[in-house]
């Protein structure tokens, strides 16, 4: 216990030194995950910036009370959640719609795009056309590579629940993917 | 479907590609990151300003409190006089006229309690008291009035009699008002709360943070000359602050 009787003591600073460092780890190793998981709620790419700050910001508060036998991933997704929720409710930066459809200006800068953004734009199309609740169990699983035990923990659902809503997406993806590499008919003219 | 066709896997490959952040807003969104944890006023601060922000909890908690009983002080005592005098139209003590219509506001009067360890406060009414503890004037709209309002005494400010931990207060209210100005991108607004800090109170207690705020705004401004000028003075004047190196690159981009 230290001068002040708050258990403060010399080592402090290097204490949250270490916890800045941690949180650096943890922001360098998740960040995309994290920008990609508020795109997924929802968010306006444009307000996708200030969220993932006060996320990891989040973090950095309640990194101490973080249980290690938990999932990160689910840990920080459940911020995100937050974060985002707290967002779209306009509390900060005015009051933005939500967007479900990405920027349809959106571009891959500097790069031969070799009909990628369009496959992109697909995906989003298609996420826009599918319920909620399955796309966000698609887009856990196909993009962020999560396992129907994890989904199920994040939103307390029945593994088979998660496993059913899977499934009819990635029914529903694959027509349209099908749908889009059908050649283009030309008019037939007699 | 257990598993996705090559070419539904290579869409979202690219779906997961064009939300990628790029190098510049990864760098950026952690310099920000990084500035907000060392703000003061986030419980998430080092525990040196952390203990700080702290007594600043503690004193805004008691100031609070000392001016919901002054402004009751000042309020009840002029609404319980002014129920002898002809009738007058304010809600308010400060919004009285002379000749206006009755009020409907009526105030019984309240007790008076002398606590064992305090000075003598007021205890006001239920219907009386004052919701949420103003730290300025209350402004309860009046209709318009042809007469022109009695002379009041403006509150200034801050008085330069107020203690430390009043002043602590005022200070955290404008190192806010700064950040989140420059948080959402409004320089001059930052700047300007800055200013009126250094006005206001010259070497206080919260000047390291607040010059660092409007260094940085003035470089977001793109008063790239000014911010790195202030930038060398800041450096002259905490060259141990946490924050020089920042400060040093604030303008590093411009």
């Amino acid at each position: 216990v230290g001068p002040d009787g708050d258990g403060s003591n010399d080592d402090e600073p290097t204490l949250a030194g270490r916890r800045l460092s941690d949180l650096a780890a943890l922001y360098r190793e998740n960040h995309e995950y994290v920008a990609r998981v508020l795109r997924h709620l929802g968010l306006d790419a444009a307000l996708v910036d200030d969220a993932l700050q006060e996320v990891f910001l989040v973090v950095h508060r309640r990194l101490p009370e973080f249980d290690a036998d938990r999932s990160l991933r689910n840990w920080l997704y459940g911020i995100a959640r937050r974060v985002a929720s707290d967002f779209r409710r306009g509390t900060r930066k005015g009051n933005r719609p939500l967007v479900l459809l990405a920027d349809p200006n959106a571009t891959f800068p500097g790069r031969d795009d070799g009909g990628r953004m369009e496959s992109a734009r697909l995906v989003e199309q298609f996420l826009a056309t599918i319920d909620a609740d399955k796309r966000r169990v698609f887009l856990l699983a196909e993009v962020e590579g999560m396992t129907a035990p994890e989904i199920a923990a994040i939103d307390g659902l029945n593994v088979n629940t998660v496993y059913a809503r899977l499934r009819a997406a990635r029914i529903a993806f694959e027509r349209v993917i099908a749908a889009a590499q059908q050649p283009k008919r030309t008019p037939w003219i007699a | 479907v257990d598993r996705l066709t090559p070419a539904a896997r290579d869409a979202l490959d690219a779906y997961r590609e064009s939300l990628a952040l790029g190098a510049k807003r990864v760098d950026r969104n952690w310099t920000s990151i990084e500035s907000r944890v060392d703000d003061p006023i986030v419980d998430a601060a080092p525990p040196s300003t952390r203990r700080r922000a702290n007594a600043v909890a503690i004193a805004a908690a008691a100031i609070a409190v000392l001016a919901a009983v002054v402004a009751l002080a000042v309020v009840v005592p002029s609404v319980l006089e002014r129920r002898d005098d002809p009738p007058s139209g304010a809600a308010a003590p400060y919004e009285a006229i002379d000749d206006a219509p009755a009020a409907s506001v009526t105030v019984q009067p309240p007790p008076v309690h002398a606590p064992p360890h305090e000075a003598p406060r007021v205890v006001v009414p239920e219907a009386a008291r004052i919701e949420r503890a103003p730290i300025g004037p209350v402004t309860i709209p009046v209709p318009p009035s042809p007469r022109p309002r009695r002379p009041t005494t403006p509150a200034p400010a801050v008085d330069p009699e107020l203690d430390a931990a009043k002043r602590l207060v005022a200070e955290t209210a404008l190192l806010r008002r700064a950040r989140v100005a420059l948080r959402d991108g409004d320089a001059t607004r930052a700047i300007a709360a800055a200013d009126e800090h250094r006005r206001t109170f010259a070497d206080g207690e919260l000047a390291e943070e607040i010059a660092f705020v409007r260094l940085s705004a003035l470089c977001a401004a793109g008063r790239i000359a000014d911010g790195k000028a202030a930038a060398r003075s800041f450096a002259t004047r905490w060259p141990g602050s946490p924050l020089a190196t920042r400060a040093a690159q604030a303008c590093a981009d411009g």
